[in-house]
Formats: C-alpha cells, structure tokens, sequence
C-alpha cells in the first residue's frame, strides 16, 4: 500500500513528460526525424523486440558490460583488498590510482582500438577501466573505515589477517561495496556505448549511432529507452541482491543518491 | 629547525609513491627500449613529453583543448547551476521533491551519453552539442545530492527555526543550504568527473575541433605519442576541475574543514549513505 503511493508521484510525472512529448510533436508538428512521438517509438519498440531485429544489439551490449562489470568489479575489489592489508603498498601506489582517475577514461577508447581492435575485447578493457574507479573507492573506503575498537578487539584475540578480513573487514564494508556495485552498473553500459560508437559493429550504441545518421531517429531513442531500461533493470538487481546480503543494512532507496562516484 | 624536520618527515612518508613512480617510468622507459616497442604501439615516456611539448608549443593540442575547456565548463555551469536551483526547489515544495527524485533517481541509473549521436542530429557538429551534452550529465548528480542535502538538516533545529516563526528564505539560507552544502560538493565534485567524459563522448561522436576528436583522429594516424598527450592533457583538467571544487568546497562551507576529526567524521557519514 505505501509502497504503491510512493510509486504515485513518479508514475504521475513519467506519464506527464510522455503526455507533452505526445502533445509537442503534435502541435509543433515536428517531423519525424528530429523528434518522434513516443507513439511511434513505441511501436518500433515493440516491432523491435517482438520481431527480434534488435535482440543481436541488446545482446552484444549486455555480454561486453557484463563481463567488464564482473572483472572490473572482481579487479577492485581485490586491488582495495591488497592495498588495505600492505600499507606500504598503499603509500606507494594511491597517488598514482588517484591520479589516474582524474583521466576521463572514455577518451583511452580510441587507444584500446589501436591495441586490442575491434570486437568484445576491447568493449571489455573500457568497461573495466571505467567502472574500476567507483568500485575500488567504495570498496577501499569500505574496507578501511572499520572501528578501530573492533579491530583492536580482533587483535587482542590474536586473530589471524585472513579471519578479521572475512569476519570483520568485509562485511563492515559491503555495505559501501554495495553503493559501488550499484554506481557501476550505469557506467558499465557507458564503456560498452562509447566503443560502440567509436568501433561499432554490432550493439546498442552502434544501433544509435547508425539510426541518427540515416535520420531514423525512432530507432535511435527506441534503443536509448533498451539501455535506459537495462541500466535501471541492472541497478535495481544489484539493490535485491543487497538486501538479501546486507540484510542487517538497510538504507537502500537513497544509497545511490550521494555515494562516492568514480 | 623543525621545519626542515617536518619537510624530511613528509618527504619520508611519500618515499613510497616516489619509488614507485620512479620504477614504473623507468620500467616503462627500458621496456620500450629493450623490447624495441614501436613508437605506434607504446611510445615511451621521452617521447610522451616530447609530444607533450610540441603539442602546447606549436599549437596542435592548444585549440582542440581551449574548445574542450569551454564547452565543459560552460556545460558545467549551466548543467550545476540548473541542478542545484531546481534541487533547492524541489526540497522547499514537497510535491515537487515527491514527484521527480525518485524519477531522477531512477534516470542517474542509465546510460546518458548514449544521447549524444541524436544531440548532434538536433543541434550540429559545433560546440552548442558538446555543451548541451554536458550539462545534462552534470544536472542530474547534482540535482540529486542537493535535495538528499536539503533533507539533512536536523529536525531539532528546523522546529526551532519554526517555533520562533523564521520566514522560509531565512530558514534555507541559516540552516538548510548550511546543512546541504556538503552534499552539494559531492555532486559538484561527481559533476566535474561527468563533464568531461560527456563532452569527449560528443566529440567522439562528430565535431569540429576539441580534444575527444583530435584523440579519435590521431588514432587514425597511429600517433600514439600525441594521444597520450592529449589523454594527459584531458587529465590535467580534469585534476585542476577537481581540485578546484574542493578549494571553493574549503572557501563557501568553511565549518566543515575546521575541526578535522569532527569533518572526517561526516565525510564518513556521507560516503555511507
């Protein structure tokens, strides 16, 4: 019941802002390739998807993010781990990291063409070079911030590294790798995008890419609305599989709203 | 005396980081050399700051970066200021807040940039693009964290302000923009990361001049040396933009430098949430 009500406002205003696109290409009478009415998108969406001409695209979007979301992910996780455990590795190596994130990853994907080329390969390398940043913040702030009171008690019991890193250090910090997991998922389909309309062959982006330039824009925005979808589908995973994790945790509506970004 | 101590003992606790940084350049360096590496494949750190220097001296990187540099910080601008006024009135009318956070909320989960083919159909190869691109990545982080900010303020002070009948612009200005301004930073500071990755993106896509482009069009040249000067280059800005919006952060929302523990303490708060 509340949860239908809170739905309400944003349904309300979704509907609002498909109403006055409607009206607009009506009224302005706008022709079709510049901005079509969400009628129209529609339909070819629903051609699409039904008729299956857009499942290769969707299909090579989500395999390239997904596996870069998952090495990327893995990657991080591990890298946070490490520096956390050595400091001295730490000292040595977060200036470069952070440095390193100042570069707009995205504009490396012409050089990754050149080393790798085209294909899965190097859809892969940008995904996980983008989404390595927002997952290793989250993931070292997490795995960092734990009480000290907790971690002096550990050592007073002479618990071994790898003890107090399973059973005190990581699930201190899922909540935190969590708005990371979250975060990434949006920047995951970026990467995969932005090689797509550099290099496409195949994929989401290249669809876009394609339709603007022979002026089909109803399948240009029919495609962005498949991503939007997806990315919002793959967050809200994420958040499911939070809560069943982090179930002691719960804070999950606003966690996306202020986290650490890359 | 102690001053020299103190510089030896900062330099002492950044001995690791300057190893490494020295080892992995001097890595690079003899890897390229001994491996004979081709320049169009890896070219080494000497040839990088040569391309570095030609490009800021005669001029190849000195365009294409001015275009980037405006039609980010123009993007910026208009996408922030746009964020945070209608963040701040979103959090003063309810409905509105009710209606489009969670939207909003939702819309931060896809992928924007993929816009960017269509933004050129509608406004042109020319800077207008890269701009409205821009903003529109950078309104929605902090549209977002301004109203999460203006949810901040603890009750106990707005009753107060209430009790003594303050007039709402005297209660946002002492106490909710106070309480919001460090969410408003982390928007900032998210915003400057998006802006440049959304006006390279659109420069990718079609353009007439900036960096994105010079990057894409030197990869057709296998001039790989000037693209990692141009990369760098995007880097540089990047880390001036940043460090800019935490001196201005240090500047406007001064309390929350002042005592470091107690500021260390609600940046945790705030990574958590």
């Amino acid at each position: 019941m509340n949860a239908a009500r809170s739905a309400l406002w944003p349904a309300a205003a979704v509907a609002a802002v498909v109403l006055i696109w409607q009206l607009a290409v009506w009224y302005l009478a706008l022709p079709s390739h510049l901005l079509p009415s969400p009628v129209n998108v529609g339909r070819r969406l629903s051609g699409g998807l039904m008729g299956g001409d857009m499942w290769p695209d969707i299909g090579a979007t989500v395999a390239g993010a997904l596996a870069g979301y998952t090495i990327g992910a893995v990657a991080a996780l591990v890298l946070a781990a490490v520096l956390v455990e050595l400091p001295i590795l730490d000292r040595a190596l977060q200036p470069y990291i952070l440095a390193f994130q100042a570069i707009p990853k995205v504009a490396i994907a012409p050089l990754i063409f050149i080393w790798v080329g085209f294909g899965l390969e190097s859809q892969v390398i940008l995904v996980v070079l983008i989404v390595f940043f927002p997952l290793f913040l989250n993931s070292y702030l997490g795995l960092s911030g734990v009480d000290r009171n907790l971690l002096d008690l550990y050592k007073v019991f002479s618990a071994g590294r790898l003890h107090t890193f399973v059973n005190l250090r990581l699930p201190a910090a899922s909540p935190q790798i969590f708005i990371g997991l979250q975060i990434a998922v949006a920047f995951s389909l970026t990467g995969c995008v932005v090689m797509e309309f550099l290099t496409g062959t195949r994929g989401a982006g290249f669809l876009i890419v394609n339709a603007s330039n022979s002026l089909d824009a109803e399948t240009a925005v029919a495609a962005m609305v498949v991503l939007g979808a997806i990315g919002v589908l793959g967050t809200q995973l994420v958040r499911i599989i939070e809560r069943r994790v982090v179930f002691w945790h719960c804070n999950p509506n606003e966690a996306a709203a202020v986290a650490v970004s890359s | 005396m102690n001053r020299t101590r103190s510089i030896l003992a900062s330099l002492a606790r950044r001995m690791p980081a300057i190893v490494a940084g020295a080892g992995l350049l001097a890595v690079w360096s003899a890897a390229v050399r001994l491996l004979q590496i081709e320049p169009y494949v890896l070219p080494g750190p000497e040839e990088t700051l040569r391309a570095l220097w030609l490009g800021w001296g005669h001029g190849r990187l000195y365009a294409p970066a001015l275009f980037t540099i405006q039609a980010t910080m123009a993007g910026l601008f208009i996408g922030c200021f746009l964020g945070v006024a209608l963040g701040i009135l979103a959090g003063e009318i309810e409905p509105i807040g009710k209606m489009f956070y969670p939207l909003v909320v939702g819309i931060q989960a896809m992928p924007l940039i993929a816009i960017a083919p269509l933004l050129v159909v509608w406004l042109g190869i020319g800077i207008e693009s890269k701009i409205f691109m821009v903003a529109q990545l950078c309104f929605f982080p902090t549209f977002v964290s301004t109203i999460a900010g203006m949810r901040a303020a603890g009750p106990e002070l707005l009753d107060l302000y209430r009790t003594f009948d303050a007039g709402r612009w005297h209660t946002l200005r002492n106490v909710r923009l106070p309480a919001a301004a460090s969410f408003i930073f982390g928007g900032l500071q998210i915003s400057v990361v998006l802006s440049l990755i959304g006006c390279v993106v659109a420069e990718f896509v079609a353009s007439t001049s900036g960096l994105g482009a010079l990057v894409k069009s030197l990869s057709g040249d296998l001039d790989v040396a000037m693209m990692f000067a141009a990369i760098l280059s995007l880097g540089i800005m990047g880390a001036i933009g940043g460090l800019t919006v935490r001196w201005l952060h240090r500047r406007l929302a001064f309390w929350e430098f002042e005592q470091p523990q107690r500021s260390a303490k609600s940046r945790q708060q705030k990574a958590s949430r």
